[in-house]
């Protein structure tokens, strides 16, 4: 993995995780490379849902691998009074504590905010939901398509003669999670000042109401008379902006500022587009979009191939790129030179290659420490070290099947990778 | 609410993004206390300015992404405005800006310089590729990362064209990746007292945003690929759209208990119990079955608004696809306060879609409206920096310092400069 590039900046902190699926865990993996220490809670016997997603690999989700690295996990009965009373003496020795229950679940747990706050003063909790912790629908059940759904993010893409196809990448859930790690700084930020903790309740529909940059100000400055929908494969208000086909794939093409629009205009051989007084302005080219998208087209399939349209493009300068397939971006060079793949060994997966995060800084290292941990693979450090449980007690607690380990973990050994403390 | 000190209280930043990402990262930080100055260009200001809605000159882009924070508008190609930039990065706590890689080293504003100033300094730089890589350089928008990191290929229907994104994926995924990236190394600060440099690349954040299909390709050995799948989510039946009457419903019927409801609700017993859909393997092998069943379902029931009541009433997970028109009218992002009213003054009265912090012991809405070009010129320079008011009226009258002529109309800010207490030295 090479030289740390600094002290991350999180060292110290503690987070206690109960979250599920990838909203929370996204956030709590944030947190982990960023230099907290996370211990993952799970219930007996099934874990995470997010363990039975697909790609599965000796019994291993790779979901579940991809969202959980840095955090050491407990296996533990939260319905049982003695797994309850594990998790509020670890919530008392925390920093942070993140949920993604429906909202009241907590509380009726006894790890509501009230009842954490009183045994520490200083924690943080942050609840995740599908429509936050107030508001009529406060208790339905939701998912990311839901909140794609409701938020009109579905309703804007697409073509429109066809019915919204989903979208397909887990835009409300990924959302939510780095909101959370924004939020969950900024209150440790202050608790270096004042002291004290803070309840942070954070709603995928808000998230989703949030992205829209366009749509939702437009109809509100408009009075109701600019509603936005899908509109295929070009943006309205921006032209050149959109997807174009080459004969044998699909590429963007980003020309909709006059200094790249004449560039385009050049590159197509044809300069006195630019000087055209419909296409000479932003505000032309979007009015005349209808006789000038076709141009581009035409030209566009007139290549023999993609890469003659971006090489030809990228010649003149034009902001452009390939529409990629899956395949095609692990093997971009910019993906790998930036290290957005890494690998990790996993006791029982092997060798795993998966996606990593954004985070860049000069002077702090944030590539991951460890793979995501088995169910139930760090009870007993997490109990004795941390809270002080006997041996005999731990072994008393696994007979009443208040702790849980998946039966790889002894395959696996003691001396499988843990973040270092 | 109560009146406790916001998160971000006394941190400041300066802001020198334009159109989407940069901004929306310093509305957070704004919205969560911070004192944001965003520093603008003579005489036209940021691009976003002029995207639409337009209303009374004024951008409702611009509005949306630049509320909370104090404007000033000067010409850093001119040696004193550029001494007010570097004076105003060795007073601050963060500085954001998403040129392309290089133009701000240039201008003898890059980290190297502004840090050996000012060693607490966070600064954050977002572009389209990161600051590294073969691609470092290039220009980019949201579209091309969108495009280039897989994301565009999962949406839409198989054999069809894909669609553009009509929403800011990468912009927005950037923006808040790079508001996590600022509050962890404030915290981070704390030690040692040493800022960091910050490098944010849109399509880092795309890449990263893929939860199924990288892993997918890489666990398989590469012979799983995923590709746009039209309107549901093949390895979770039934996880998608279906058409109704007059308009569509999402359902989320995929986990077993669900399923089992859904089923219930369709086919009564006989299809709840049916083998062989009783897990999500057995779901996924018949997804063509199951989807056609809930088709048929779906348009026989009058509405909408018919199919989601019924589907309440089942208690299985569901929503309709709401147009923009509905979202505002939506009682449940009225009641979380995701759409707000502030006075802007030029504008009068604006509603605007909020940010989605909510914290128990601090009030996040936004305190004032975007600024107008070169608003806190003066309240900066003068108060902030200390300049004299003869120094300020020599750089108007250069055209160093510019302001929209809006500004001249602002209540007390014809003569004086504006006083306000929420600004303060840290």
């Amino acid at each position: 993995m090479g030289e740390e590039r600094g002290p991350r900046l999180l060292e110290g902190i503690r987070v206690l995780d109960f979250t599920r699926y990838v909203a929370g865990p996204y956030l709590t993996r944030c947190l982990g490379v960023l230099g907290a220490e996370v211990i993952k809670v799970e219930r007996p016997k099934r874990g995470d849902e997010g363990r039975e997603h697909p790609y599965q690999v000796k019994g291993q989700s790779g979901m579940f691998l991809q969202l959980n690295t840095d955090k050491k996990g407990l296996c533990l009965d939260l319905k049982h009074p003695k797994g309850l009373a594990v998790a509020k003496e670890l919530a008392a020795r925390s920093d942070v504590v993140v949920e993604n229950f429906r909202p009241g679940v907590m509380d009726q747990l006894g790890l509501g905010y009230e009842a954490l706050r009183e045994a520490n003063p200083r924690l943080i909790l942050c609840s995740i939901s599908s429509f936050g912790q107030s508001g009529p629908y406060s208790q339905r059940a939701g998912f990311g398509l839901i909140a794609d759904a409701l938020s009109g993010a579905m309703d804007i893409v697409g073509f429109p003669d066809l019915p919204p196809p989903i979208i397909r990448i887990p835009i409300a859930d990924t959302l939510t999670g780095v909101h959370g790690v924004g939020a969950i700084c900024a209150a440790l930020f202050a608790r270096e000042r004042h002291g004290r903790g803070q309840w942070i309740d954070l709603a995928l529909l808000d998230c989703m109401v949030a992205l829209h940059e366009n749509a939702l100000q437009a109809y509100l400055l408009s009075q109701g008379v600019v509603r936005t929908s899908r509109c295929g494969q070009h943006q309205p208000s921006s032209t050149i902006y959109g997807v174009f086909e080459a004969r044998d794939g699909c590429l963007v093409i980003a020309a909709h500022a006059d200094l790249a629009w004449a560039r385009l205009a050049k590159a197509m051989g044809r300069p006195e587009l630019a000087e055209d007084e419909r296409y000479a302005t932003m505000l032309g080219r979007i009015q005349h979009q209808q006789t000038l998208v076709p141009l581009v087209s035409d030209w566009v399939k007139g290549f023999g191939s993609i890469r003659d349209v971006l090489a030809c493009l990228e010649a003149h300068q034009v902001p452009c790129a390939p529409v990629h397939r899956v395949e095609e971006v692990v093997r971009d060079p910019q993906v790998l030179a930036r290290e957005m793949l890494v690998e990790l060994d996993h006791p029982i997966a092997g060798r795993v290659q998966l996606p990593n995060l954004p985070f860049r800084f000069s002077d702090a290292e944030t590539h991951p420490r460890a793979p995501a941990p088995l169910l139930g693979q760090h009870n007993r450090e997490i109990l004795a070290t941390l809270l002080g449980y006997s041996e005999d007690s731990i072994g008393s607690l696994e007979e009443e099947g208040v702790l849980y380990h998946e039966p790889a973990v002894k395959q696996a050994g003691a001396g499988s990778p843990l973040p270092p403390e | 609410m109560s009146n406790e000190p916001l998160p971000l209280a006394g941190v400041r930043v300066i802001d020198i993004t334009h159109f989407l990402a940069g901004p929306y990262l310093t509305r957070c930080l704004a919205a969560l206390g911070a004192d944001v100055i965003k520093v603008e260009r003579p005489p036209a200001g940021e691009e976003a300015r002029t995207h639409p809605y337009h209303v009374d000159g004024q951008s409702g882009y611009f509005l949306q992404q630049n509320m909370g924070k104090k404007g000033v508008c000067v010409n850093l190609k001119d040696p004193r405005g550029l001494e007010v930039l570097r004076r105003l990065a060795r007073i601050a706590d963060v500085l954001v800006e998403n040129y392309r890689p290089g133009v701000l080293d240039r201008l003898g504003l890059g980290y190297a310089e502004l840090s050996a100033i000012n060693p607490g300094l966070v600064y954050c730089s977002i572009s389209a590729y990161g600051r590294t890589g073969p691609y470092a350089g290039r220009a980019g928008y949201g579209l091309l990362a969108e495009a280039q990191s897989g994301v565009m290929d999962l949406v839409g229907v198989p054999g069809e064209r894909p669609p553009v994104l009509r929403l800011p994926i990468a912009d927005g995924f950037a923006g808040i990746h790079g508001v996590a990236a600022v509050c962890a190394a404030l915290v981070g600060r704390h030690a040692t007292g040493r800022g960091r440099h910050i490098d944010i690349a849109l399509y880092d954040c795309m890449v990263a945003l893929h939860e199924f299909a990288i892993q997918h390709y890489s666990l398989s050995g590469g012979t799983d690929i995923l590709t746009r799948s039209g309107y549901d989510l093949p390895q979770s039946t039934a996880y998608g759209v279906f058409t109704a009457r007059d308009g569509y419903v999402a359902i989320a019927a995929h986990m077993d208990e669900a399923w089992k409801r859904m089923a219930l609700l369709m086919g009564g017993e006989a299809l709840a119990a049916d083998p062989r859909f009783q897990d999500t393997i057995g779901r996924n092998a018949h997804r063509e079955e199951i989807l056609r069943r809930i088709g048929e379902w779906a348009m026989v029931q009058p509405s909408v608004k018919e199919c989601v009541a019924a589907l309440d009433a089942a208690g299985v997970p569901c929503a309709p696809v709401q147009r923009i028109d509905q979202v505002v009218a939506d009682p449940q992002v009225r009641a979380r306060g995701m759409l707000f009213e502030q006075e802007h003054p030029v504008l009068g009265r604006v509603t605007l879609p909020n940010v989605p912090f909510t914290f128990s012991d601090a009030d996040v809405t936004p305190r004032r409206p975007a600024p107008l070009l070169g608003q806190h010129n003066r309240e900066i320079l003068c108060t902030i920096l200390g300049y004299s008011a003869a120094q300020v009226a020599e750089m108007e009258r250069d055209g160093v310092l510019h302001a929209e002529e809006a500004v001249g109309r602002l209540p007390g800010n014809r003569t004086a400069p504006e006083s306000s207490p929420s600004i303060g030295s840290r």
